[in-house]
């Protein structure tokens, strides 16, 4: 018994000694103690693990704690678990609540951390030894590519505090391309936080908020990873004066090593900058285009994970572009849509096809095109003509006026233009260098403004966005520099920054002035410029002294994420937006690449284990010329699937990267996992065959567990597998099956395939004798469901889940249309569609012939249902236009109706009336037969 | 707060934040120049090159004595950086509008090329908001000659993983290499010809400018003209109202345009431009006055000079296996070493077919 063991007495003794210290020494900074500043060597690490091999006992639960947060420290990603029981021999799988418990405990007693965030709530035991491993092993090297990234960010914080830091960290680790794991890791975002204050602050060891030994350790470990080190030194110089001080609490201090920050509580914060802009470009021949420069609605995702999620998966449009854009289509940086109709000035000018409460209030707010009646736009010297909001035109520039009205001709200057953009007129307008009296009076009517000549532009630094009347914006890192000039004598320039007192500048006269702005703050600020004229110019004028204004946004500069998709001429849009792997491998992902019609891409695929192995690297196919279609893709990449050995492989992925590549225009890289999910099946290859086993990481009782499988061969035959079995390797007996486990709300199922030989590639199923009520048909229907959604491992498994499906459908239509019907229907499938097998089964619908009108509308699957419904009616197959519509339905796809809320009461008015369902199967058949033959003599349509 | 500065300050503010080596008090340079043309592609891009031209020309106003000396070397930087591989100019592009497609330049996405030689590394592409791809250990060991940004492998380092662990893509020499296929002049002209006769158009063509075979091949600038009394096949540019003059073969018969066919050809990567130098290359060897090179040994190098514009893929190859030199007396000049010369002639002669011109000051 260890409860005898001396040793074992003597390390918890210490250990408890050393926590019941820490904790002490925590309580005024408030900051959790972690398991994992035990304080112990290597050497007495190891020791730790090899005293505690015989059955776990709570007489040494702190030792147990460390045992398990050492293991949790050098966690891979995968299985916590089968790590731990391994270095444990005595540990059982009931033995597993204790941890949780211990480690309760400690945070009782010596003021540990919590888990908290989603990812601890799905993995509610394993989530407290990893937690209190503070920084497990293999996430170190992106922890510090992320700080790296962020450096900027986290240098002009404005709040020191942790939450703040982890926030910004959760923020952007959500957004950059970064494992699941990795992420669920950052929504500790107190935790996080905390983790950055210690690795890059200046505290001494007495306000230290990591056990130094601990710190030390972490930073040795982090800096063995490639780079880390050059990352963390880059980060640490780039906060290093922020940081100063921040282990006495004091305020942080302000400035940079060459200009001072400004700091202004009065400066408008910069909520998320999402206002398009519009913009005309010259075509060809004198002819327009409109076109909308979105900008990316990364931030607005970052605000939550429900807006992260309804702006990855929701469809978009444009106000004024023909087409729905895929969901995820704002996320992927900023965007181009042309436009085809002139914007709708009452509605925002993106719109969502779903709504969010959120979302809809900041396009409402954010996205809005000013009412007309016009709006003006500024030709540049690179053709295009930029959207000039404060409707203000200088003399000698060249301006496109869009005008809901036409423009009267009398009004000078005005010369109608073609804008390839409905609703609206263009016209070009050439401002002459004097501008005339009449010609201000008309233009003054029309809403626009003739400048003042104070002129100021960018100087050095080329300005974002800068549209040539005062707007622009700036990044947190540069100083602002303005050049200025004025056209007539000016003695002074007063500037004012903000709310900041006004500073005047002496000119003399005729030369430029350059104007230096310290770094701003993250927000929106207003630069003043009033030009003071010289004493005698003053005397004689009658107009006030020219003011202009320059509107400066600043923000953060956005970290570089490479592979990601971006304006580099290599476009790639996929639908779903965040595919997992399951979606991606059984080819169900819609990929769109375009670019120039000159280039190819080849594709690269890399399957990785969850310890970051590279498993797999091949080309998909020949490279494919630009633009790919995602039909193009489906049949390349279908290729590739059909090989057995990468099947094998992909049972041992955890992860997938698909590069793709076009020469110069660069690399695209998608990457792909498996959900984390608490509870899951795991299948591999051993032995030469497949086996399964179910990880159960959801922390429920043992008891709740409930696994089962169903064969291939008797897909309805449900075997129950036991939980100890389920968690050792079990080997699917080819030709495979559906495999499902369920502990509490955690569910998980895989559909397996198996091969043997030759002789199993093809399954015939089993089918049960279906009964002819709704109940059985309704379970057969949700049943099948589950074999067609589940996620699928193995060779030629959607073959093969393809043939039980058509199997099962085929039994249930034929157990409601009848045995005759169906008899009949095969024989007509076996002839290859001949008209005369049609004919006879159009004599089958009903013993009373009807006479269809078998005009079949060209329309969508509800316009063709709602023809349907209409002609059982009119020939008194069926009066109830549901019943109809629901047999259509069914009669093209019986998994179709599965989700119908009525399925159980229709599937019996149905049991009351097969016609309805026979009639509908034959005018699938028929519309199916006279597609495939057009040209050739439909059958005869008026026998039903 | 705000402060007063002078040109200079503006200058070296630029320098500093760009993250390229300061030059005291010194008037802008082509490595400022390039260094603005990479940051404004990463703010615009994908856009035009007037774009990019209007841009810098604004930023840099009055920061420069001479406008008409920046205008010229504002263009000449975004031609070495769309050689040097940060633009990438693709004709009739697809991007987010199927129904569009024109001729923009892209920000090419970060990557490297390594000089076969000696290890160096080449860098190249654009990233917004990142004026400094790399992080600092790496980044301080960039060196900037006018357009090029270098870094010279330590002893025992492996450069090109160091680079590829920073998100940067490796391009093969292979892809950097990339060019049309090797074929006599001959061969070419034919070519054209056929696609000349099925474009056959009596149209007259306002302004058009041919590159006139009959005069010098020695002097690039002035071989331009208008058309007079000519006949046969011209390289040529014709005007249009926005945007740059386009690129165009013309055939002529007694200087009346009876052909027009615009390039580039449908589905090629190469510009408009440097199908057309190919192609007058070609057109003057047909005329027996072909274009030509100098070679002259110089500084342990020889020395390349040429006296016309060469296509892109051309310079690329002389720009890894050499460096781009000032020119004297020439277009374009590059220094190759003497181990590579003998490649490079055989390249120019068989791709290019230009002939050697003898150096009269040499040995």
């Amino acid at each position: 018994m260890n409860a005898l063991d001396p040793a074992l007495v003597q390390m918890q003794a210490r250990l408890e000694d050393h926590f019941q210290k820490l904790s002490d020494q925590r309580k005024n900074p408030g900051f959790p103690v972690f398991a994992l500043e035990h304080g112990l060597n290597e050497t007495e690490r190891d020791q730790i693990r090899s005293m505690l091999q015989p059955r776990p006992s709570s007489r040494f639960w702190l030792l147990w704690v460390i045992h398990a947060t050492e293991v949790g420290y050098s966690y891979a990603g995968d299985e916590y678990w089968s790590s731990f029981e391994t270095q444990s021999r005595a540990w059982e799988y009931h033995d597993r609540p204790k941890i949780k418990r211990w480690f309760r405990k400690f945070a009782n007693d010596y003021s540990g951390a919590n888990p908290s965030g989603p990812w601890a709530e799905h993995f509610s035991i394993i989530a407290w030894p990893i937690t209190h491993a503070i920084l497990p092993l293999y996430l170190q090297r992106q922890f510090a590519k992320l700080l790296y990234d962020l450096r900027y960010q986290l240098a002009s914080q404005a709040a020191l505090s942790a939450r703040s830091i982890g926030r910004l960290l959760a923020d952007w680790g959500s957004r950059a391309d970064s494992s699941k794991r990795f992420q669920a890791f950052l929504e500790q975002e107190d935790l996080i936080g905390q983790i950055v204050l210690a690795l890059l602050g200046e505290s001494s060891a007495k306000d230290a908020l990591i056990h130094p030994p601990t710190l030390e350790r972490i930073v040795t470990d982090l800096e063995k990873a490639r780079d880390a080190r050059e990352w963390l030194n880059d980060t640490r110089h780039s906060v290093s004066d922020r940081f100063k001080g921040i282990g006495h609490g004091s305020p942080p201090a302000e400035g940079h090593p060459d200009g001072i920050t400004l700091q202004n509580p009065r400066v408008k914060a910069l909520g998320p900058t999402i206002r398009p802009s519009l913009h005309l470009r010259h075509v060809e021949d004198g002819k327009w285009s409109a076109f909308l420069l979105v900008k990316s609605f990364r931030q607005i995702a970052a605000l939550n994970a429900d807006i992260s999620s309804f702006l990855s998966e929701t469809r978009c449009r444009l106000n004024g572009a023909p087409d729905f854009k895929p969901g995820g289509w704002l996320l992927s940086g900023d965007r181009i849509g042309a436009l085809r109709s002139w914007p709708d000035h009452t509605s925002p000018l993106v719109a969502f096809y779903t709504a969010n409460s959120v979302v809809n209030h900041l396009v409402e707010s954010e996205c809005r095109l000013h009412s007309g009646p016009i709006w003006l736009f500024r030709i540049g010297t690179d053709w295009i003509a930029r959207h000039i909001a404060r409707q203000i035109v200088r003399p000698g520039c060249n301006y496109i006026v869009v005008s809901e009205t036409p423009i009267p001709s009398e009004v000078n200057c005005f010369v109608h233009c073609n804008l390839d953009c409905e609703n609206v007129d263009a016209y070009r307008l050439e401002m002459p260098a004097n501008v005339s009296e009449t010609l201000t009076a008309q233009l003054a009517e029309m809403g626009l403004q003739v400048a003042r000549t104070i002129q100021v532009w960018p100087a050095g630094l080329p300005g974002r966005n800068w549209d040539g009347e005062g707007s622009s914006e700036w990044l947190t890192t540069e100083a602002p520099c303005f050049g200025i000039t004025a056209d007539h004598p000016v003695e002074s320039f007063a500037f004012r920054l903000d709310d900041n007192p006004e500073m005047l500048i002496p000119t003399n006269g005729d030369e430029t002035l350059f104007v230096r702005l310290p770094r701003l703050k993250a927000g929106i600020h207003h630069l003043t410029v009033n030009a003071r004229r010289t004493t005698g110019l003053e005397s004689i004028a009658e107009t006030p002294s020219a003011e202009g204004f320059v509107h400066l946004v600043v923000r953060d500069p956005e970290p570089w994420t490479p592979g990601v998709a971006s304006h580099s001429g290599l476009i790639v849009n996929t639908d779903p937006n965040h595919a997992d792997l399951d979606t991606f491998w059984q080819n169900r992902l819609n990929l769109r690449i375009n670019g120039p019609e000159s280039f190819a891409a080849s594709f690269c695929v890399t399957l990785q284990s969850a310890d970051g192995k590279e498993i797999l690297k091949e080309q998909i196919g020949n490279p494919m010329n630009l633009p790919i279609t995602p039909d193009a893709w489906r049949k390349s990449f279908r290729g590739f699937l059909n090989d057995e050995s990468r099947a094998w492989k992909y049972l041992e992925a955890a992860s997938c990267t698909l590069a793709i590549s076009a020469d110069t225009l660069g690399t695209c890289t998608l990457r792909f996992e498996h959900e984390p999910k608490p509870l899951r099946w795991i299948a591999r290859s051993r032995d030469g065959g497949i086996a399964v086993r179910l990880v159960d990481d959801s922390g429920q009782a043992e008891t709740n567990l409930k696994a089962c499988q169903y064969s291939m061969r008797r897909p309805f035959v449900r075997v129950p597998v036991a939980p100890q079995t389920a968690s050792s390797d079990v080997i699917v007996e080819p030709p495979g099956g559906l495999f499902i486990a369920i502990n509490g709300e955690h569910k998980d199922a895989v559909l397996v395939s198996a091969v043997s030989g030759l002789q199993d590639l093809m399954v015939t199923p089993e089918l049960p004798n279906l009964k002819r009520n709704a109940r059985s048909l309704y379970y057969c229907c949700r049943h099948l469901v589950t074999w067609r959604d589940t996620r699928s491992a193995g060779f030629l498994t959607e073959i093969r889940r393809e043939r039980i499906l058509d199997s099962a459908k085929d039994a249930i239509v034929a157990k409601l249309c009848g045995e005759r019907w169906h008899r009949a229907e095969r024989q007509y499938r076996e002839h290859q569609g001949l008209n005369s097998s049609l004919e006879s089964l159009a004599g089958l619908v009903e013993k009373k012939r009807r006479h269809f009108h078998l005009s079949i509308p060209n329309g969508s699957e509800s316009q063709t249902s709602d023809w349907f419904a209409n002609e059982a009616a009119r020939v008194h197959i069926c009066s109830n236009h549901l019943l109809s519509k629901f047999a259509f339905r069914l009669a093209r796809d019986p998994l179709s109706v599965v989700d119908d809320p009525n399925l159980q009461a229709l599937l019996e008015k149905l049991i009351d009336n097969p016609a309805v369902l026979r009639a509908a199967r034959f005018v699938i058949l028929w519309r199916a037969a006279t597609r495939s033959t057009a040209g050739q003599n439909p059958p005869r349509g008026n026998s039903s | 707060m705000i402060e007063r500065v002078s040109a200079n300050d503006v200058i070296a503010g630029c320098r500093r934040t760009l993250g390229i080596p300061e030059q005291g008090n010194g008037p802008i340079d082509t490595v400022l120049f390039a260094s603005l043309l990479r940051r404004s592609a990463g703010m615009h891009c994908p856009c035009s090159r007037a774009t990019l031209r209007a841009s810098v020309l604004e930023c840099t106003s009055a920061l420069a004595a001479d406008d008409a000396a920046r205008a010229k070397c504002i263009d000449d930087m975004i031609e070495w950086i769309t050689v040097g591989g940060d633009l990438l100019e693709l004709d009739d592009v697809v991007t987010e509008d199927t129904d569009v497609r024109q001729t923009w330049v892209f920000a090419a996405p970060p990557g490297f090329v390594i000089r076969p030689d000696d290890g160096t590394a080449f860098l190249f592409g654009v990233v917004k908001d990142q004026d400094a791809l790399l992080p600092r250990f790496l980044s301080t060991r960039v060196s900037h000659d006018r357009f090029r940004r270098c870094i010279e492998p330590r002893p025992d380092e492996n450069l090109a993983d160091a680079l590829e662990e920073q998100g940067l893509q490796q391009c093969s020499v292979d892809a950097w290499l990339k060019c049309p296929r090797t074929e006599t002049w001959a061969k070419m002209l034919s070519r054209v010809e056929r696609y000349l006769e099925r474009r056959v158009s009596s149209a007259n063509i306002e302004n058009l400018m041919i590159l006139d075979t009959a005069r010098p091949v020695s002097y690039y600038p002035d071989r331009w003209g208008s058309p007079k009394n000519q006949s046969g096949i011209f390289v040529a540019r014709r005007p249009r109202e926005f945007g740059t003059d386009l690129w165009c073969i013309v055939g002529l018969d007694g200087g009346k345009p009876t052909a027009l066919l615009d390039l580039p050809f449908e589905k090629t990567r190469w510009r408009a431009c440097d199908t057309a130098w190919h192609i007058q290359m070609a057109i003057d060897n047909r005329s027996g006055l072909p274009q030509q090179y100098r070679r002259c040994v110089e500084s342990g190098s020889v020395r390349f000079d040429f006296f016309s514009p060469l296509p892109l893929w051309a310079q690329r190859r002389l720009m890894i296996f050499g460096n781009p030199t000032a020119s004297r007396g020439s277009f374009l000049s590059f220094l190759v070493p003497c181990s590579r010369a003998a490649a490079e002639e055989s390249f120019l002669r068989n791709n290019l077919w230009l002939s050697p011109v003898e150096n009269p000051n040499q040995e």
